[in-house]
């Protein structure tokens, strides 16, 4: 019997977990104001990094780059 | 945060193709330096644009993204070493996260 409500569980839980993924992924996000600016310079900025120094991106310019832009740390 | 987690576990990866990371949103510097110590763990920097300013400037504003502030839409941006853009990866939903296997063969192919 106890097994029984275990599958029980874990089948509603499965589930749970099916729907809510095709939830998140019905969310969309907007489109881009730009969606690709292939061959264009890249703005070059100065912010501030993680010990409140100014980062400047060209300071960066010799090497290729990977810009992440996250939704944040919450 | 598990982007940014699985991109500073793979960053020998980056290095060996001489690829700087570098990761921005609208946190402001405390924040930035959490996701720098927690999920960044301290391979690349992580920068601060509390205005979205340099995010306006990308194209890649979400207004009212999350309780009413304005956030990033998540994007990777790959650009060269002259600093042009290369090409950039937008997320069509809030569960689309790009992956590091996917990036690095997307940076090779353009080599």
């Amino acid at each position: 019997m106890k097994r029984g409500w275990k599958i029980a569980g874990l089948s509603v839980l499965v589930v749970a977990i099916v729907l809510l993924l095709v939830f998140l992924r019905a969310i969309r996000v907007p489109k881009p104001q730009i969606e690709s600016a292939v061959g264009k310079p890249a703005p070059d900025f100065t912010l501030k990094d993680q010990d409140g120094r100014d980062f400047t991106l060209s300071s960066l310019r010799g090497s290729p780059v990977l810009l992440i832009f996250y939704r944040g740390y919450w | 945060m598990g982007q940014l987690r699985e991109f500073a576990q793979h960053k020998a990866d980056f290095d060996r193709i001489n690829t700087k990371i570098v990761a921005l949103s609208v946190d402001d510097v405390a924040h930035a330096r959490e996701a720098w110590e927690k999920a960044a763990h301290r391979q690349f920097p992580v920068l601060s644009d509390p205005g979205a300013k340099v995010i306006r400037e990308y194209g890649l504003l979400h207004a009212d993204g999350h309780d009413g502030q304005d956030i990033a839409i998540r994007t990777t941006i790959y650009i060269d070493a002259s600093g042009r853009e290369v090409w950039r990866r937008v997320s069509d939903s809030v569960i689309d996260v790009p992956k590091v296997k996917e990036v690095l063969a997307r940076i090779q192919a353009t080599k």
